[in-house]
C-alpha cells in the first residue's frame, strides 16, 4: 500500500476516534443527569413543588428524588456555601495500610443550613450552582470579594468554581440563559427586595424551566428573615401552587 | 565466532540495579505522607463520585484512575500506593539511556545520563512517593523514545503509539506537553522536508488528535457527573487559572520556590509527617555536582552545535536533546508563580543528557579523560550516597545533613494565611 494511503488511513482513523469520543462523552454526560417533568415554576403539571422550614431540607428532597448532575439556582440573601475541608473527614494516618473511603457520606453527614449548596455540589446532586442575590446584597459582596486564585469578578458576575465545578454569584438581570431544567431554590429572604409577582415575572422572562421548586421559609434558623418576607414567600407559593408536603 | 561485548549491557544492568535498590530500600518503613493519604482518597473520590480532590485537584486524573485500580487489586499498603511511582521511576532510567543512544549512538554518554538519573536524589525521593511527577517523566520519556523509533524505522504505528503515550503523560501532568511539542515540531519538519502534506497531517493526527483523545477519555468519571463538552472546556480554563495563579497551600514550604534557580544552587523540597511521636522528614535535595553543570553544559553544547564542532548524527541528536531541555525548562524558569522542586522532574532527564553529552565530548578530547570520568562518577556516587538518607527520612540522624534538614524547619512551624477571598 502506498505510504500516503497509509498516512490517510491513520489520520482518518484518529479523527474518527476523536469524533466518536466527543459524541460518547457528550451523550454519557447528558445521560448522567437525572431529571423529571420540567416546566415553568407555575406549571400545574410540575410534580415537585415544596415548602420547607429549613433550607437544608432542599438537599434532602433532591437526594430523595434521586436528582443528580443538575444545575441548581438559588435565590436568597445568603450563599449557603460554607465550605468544609476534607481534612476534617480524613483521619490522620501515620502508618500503612491507609484506609480511604468515599467522601460523599461524611459530606452528607456534615449537612446544615449554611452549607447545603456546598454539600449538593460535593455529593454530585449539583454539577453547577448559580446563586442569585438581590442587587444590594450582590453589591455588598463585590466589596468583600476580589479576583484571586481561581476567582473571577466582573460587574455582573462572580465566578468562583469549586474544585473545577462551576459556581456563579449574580443578580436576576444577569441570570444566564439555560437550555435545561434546573433545580430551583427560593428563600424567603430573597423577598426582602422583590415581591412575589415581580420574581415570578423575572423567572418567566428568563425562560427558566424547572422540575423541582423548593421554597424555604427559613423559619427555624434565620432570625434575619422577617414575617413579611415569609408572608411574601407564601404568596409566591400560592402563585405557583406549592404547599407544605409533596404535591 | 563473534565475541559478544557484554561490557555495556552489564554496565547498564548495574546502573538499573542501583536505581532499583535506591528507590525501593526501606519503602515499607517510610510512613505515608499526607499527600499520599489524600491521593488514595482522591482516587476513590474521582472514580466513584467523578469529583476532583482532596489533593492536587487541578492536575489531570490518570493517577486517580490507576491508583484506584491498583488499590482494588493490591490493597492499600506501601507498595500498592507507591508501586506505580516506583515502576515509573525505575523505568525512566533505561529510557533516558535509550533516548541518548537512539539520538547519538554514544554508549558512554547514554550510560552516564542513565547513571546520573539513577542516583539522582530528587528523582529517587519522588519515585518513593504516591505522586504523579515520576509518572509524567516516564510517559514523556517513553513518548520521545517512540518518536525516535518512528523517525528511524518509518513505521506509522510507532507514531500512533507515541501519541497514546504522550496522551497518558498529559493525563498525568501538563509538563508532558513540552516534549510533545518538540516531537510535533520535529515530525512536521520532516514532513515539510519531504513536501508531504499527507505525512504532515498524519503527524498532527498522531501527536495532537490522539493525545487529546486519550486525555479526554480520562475524564469519563467527571463527565459522569452530568457535564457536557462545553463544561469540560470551562473546567479546563478554571484549572488552568488555578494552576497559573497557585501560590501554594498553607503548609507548603516558602523557600526554594524559583525554578530559575534550580541549576544555580542546591535546592530542596521537604515533606513532613509525625511518625511514632516524632517528625519524619523526607527531603528531595539536588546534587550540586550534577545540577550546577547543567547550564554551563547547555551553553557549551550550544556553542559546539553553532560552531559545527560536532557533525552528523551526533549533531542532530545533540540538537534534539538540547531543544528538549530548553523547551521543557524555559516555561518553568520564567514562570512567576512558585515552582517547587518536584516540577524539576519535567526537565532533569534532558538536563542530565546534556551534561553527559558534554562530559563525554571532553573525555574523548583529553588524554586523561577516562580517568577524570571515572573520578567524576565516583564523586557523584559518593555525594549521592551522602544525600540518600534525606530521601528515606533519616536525614536528621546524620550530623552533616543537619544544616539541610534545619533549613526546612520553618516550613512546618508556620503556614501562610488562608486565601480570604472565599
Amino acid at each position: 500500500m502506498k505510504k500516503n494511503t497509509i498516512y490517510h488511513i491513520y489520520t482518518g482513523g484518529a479523527l474518527l476516534l476523536l469524533t466518536a469520543t466527543l459524541f460518547f462523552l457528550a451523550g454519557f454526560g447528558k445521560g448522567a443527569r437525572v431529571t423529571g417533568y420540567a416546566g415553568a415554576p407555575d406549571d400545574p403539571r410540575l410534580a415537585d413543588r415544596f415548602i420547607v422550614d429549613r433550607p437544608e431540607d432542599a438537599y434532602r428532597i433532591w437526594k430523595k428524588r434521586g436528582y443528580r448532575g443538575r444545575v441548581v439556582i438559588s435565590f436568597a440573601q445568603r450563599l449557603y456555601f460554607v465550605e468544609q475541608s476534607e481534612s476534617a473527614f480524613i483521619p490522620r494516618t501515620m502508618t500503612f495500610p491507609v484506609r480511604p473511603f468515599n467522601l460523599s457520606k461524611p459530606y452528607e453527614e456534615s449537612l446544615y443550613t449554611r452549607n447545603f449548596l456546598f454539600v449538593a455540589m460535593m455529593t454530585g446532586v449539583a454539577r453547577e450552582v448559580i446563586q442569585v442575590l438581590p442587587e444590594q446584597t450582590y453589591a455588598e459582596r463585590l466589596k468583600e470579594i476580589h479576583s484571586g486564585e481561581g476567582i473571577t469578578v466582573t460587574g455582573t458576575r462572580i465566578s468562583s468554581p469549586l474544585v473545577g465545578s462551576p459556581r456563579t454569584i449574580t443578580t436576576i438581570p444577569f441570570l444566564p440563559a439555560l437550555d435545561e431544567p434546573v433545580l430551583l431554590f427560593i428563600s424567603a429572604s430573597f423577598f426582602r427586595s422583590y415581591t412575589p409577582e415581580a420574581l415570578l415575572r423575572e423567572l418567566h422572562k428568563a425562560g427558566l424551566k424547572t422540575d423541582c421548586v423548593v421554597l424555604s421559609g427559613d423559619s427555624l434558623f434565620d432570625a434575619d428573615v422577617t414575617e413579611e418576607e415569609r408572608e411574601r414567600l407564601h404568596v409566591f407559593a400560592k402563585l405557583i401552587g406549592a404547599s407544605y408536603g409533596s404535591n | 565466532m563473534a565475541v559478544i561485548n557484554l561490557k555495556w549491557p552489564l554496565l547498564a544492568l548495574l546502573v538499573l540495579f542501583l536505581g532499583v535498590l535506591l528507590r525501593i530500600w526501606g519503602i515499607p518503613q517510610q510512613p505515608p505522607l499526607l499527600d499520599e493519604v489524600n491521593s488514595a482518597f482522591a482516587a476513590i473520590n474521582y472514580m466513584e463520585n467523578g469529583q476532583f480532590g482532596p489533593t492536587m485537584w487541578y492536575h489531570p486524573n490518570l493517577r486517580n484512575i490507576v491508583l484506584y485500580g491498583v488499590m482494588e487489586f493490591f490493597g492499600h499498603g506501601p507498595f500498592a500506593l507507591r508501586g506505580m511511582s516506583l515502576l515509573a521511576g525505575v523505568l525512566s532510567i533505561p529510557l533516558t539511556g535509550m533516548i541518548m543512544y537512539g539520538l547519538t549512538r554514544n554508549r558512554g554518554a547514554s550510560l552516564l545520563a542513565a547513571f546520573l538519573l539513577a542516583v539522582e536524589q530528587v528523582h529517587i525521593t519522588f519515585s518513593r512517593q504516591t505522586i504523579q511527577e515520576t509518572w509524567t517523566t516516564f510517559f514523556f520519556l517513553l513518548g520521545v523514545l517512540l518518536f525516535i523509533f518512528y523517525v528511524k524505522r518509518e513505521k506509522p504505528w510507532l507514531l500512533l503509539l507515541c501519541g497514546v503515550v504522550f496522551g497518558l503523560g498529559m493525563a498525568s501532568k501538563f509538563h508532558a506537553l513540552f516534549p510533545l511539542l518538540v516531537c510535533l515540531a520535529a515530525g512536521v519538519r520532516l514532513a515539510w522536508k519531504e513536501r508531504s502534506a499527507a505525512r504532515g497531517m498524519f503527524v498532527a493526527a498522531c501527536l495532537v488528535v490522539v493525545p487529546l483523545t486519550v486525555f479526554l477519555l480520562t475524564y469519563i468519571p467527571w463527565f459522569g457527573r452530568g457535564y457536557g463538552l462545553m463544561d469540560w472546556v470551562t473546567m479546563q480554563q478554571a484549572l488552568l487559572m488555578k494552576m497559573t495563579a497557585h501560590r501554594g497551600n498553607p503548609m507548603d514550604q516558602t523557600i526554594d520556590i524559583a525554578a530559575w534557580q534550580w541549576f544555580l544552587r542546591p535546592m530542596g523540597y521537604a515533606n513532613f509527617v509525625f511518625h511514632e511521636g516524632r517528625p519524619f522528614v523526607t527531603i528531595a535535595y539536588s546534587n550540586p555536582l550534577v545540577w550546577l553543570l547543567v547550564l554551563p553544559a547547555t551553553v557549551f553544547q550550544s556553542w559546539l552545535l553553532i560552531r559545527k564542532r560536532v557533525a552528523g548524527e551526533e549533531a542532530r541528536g545533540g540538537l534534539f536533546i538540547l531543544t528538549l531541555f530548553v523547551v521543557s525548562y524555559l516555561p518553568l524558569a520564567v514562570s512567576t508563580r512558585p515552582m517547587w522542586l518536584l516540577s524539576s522532574l519535567a526537565t532533569i532527564p534532558f538536563a542530565f543528557m546534556v551534561v553527559a553529552l558534554v562530559i563525554t565530548y571532553w573525555v574523548d578530547k583529553v588524554n586523561w579523560g577516562k580517568r577524570a570520568l571515572a573520578g567524576y562518577v565516583a564523586v557523584v556516587l559518593v555525594s549521592s550516597a551522602a544525600l540518600y538518607p534525606l530521601a528515606t527520612g533519616k536525614g536528621k540522624h546524620y550530623g552533616y545533613l543537619s544544616s539541610i534538614v534545619e533549613r526546612f524547619r520553618p516550613a512546618f512551624e508556620g503556614g501562610r494565611d488562608d486565601d480570604v477571598n472565599r
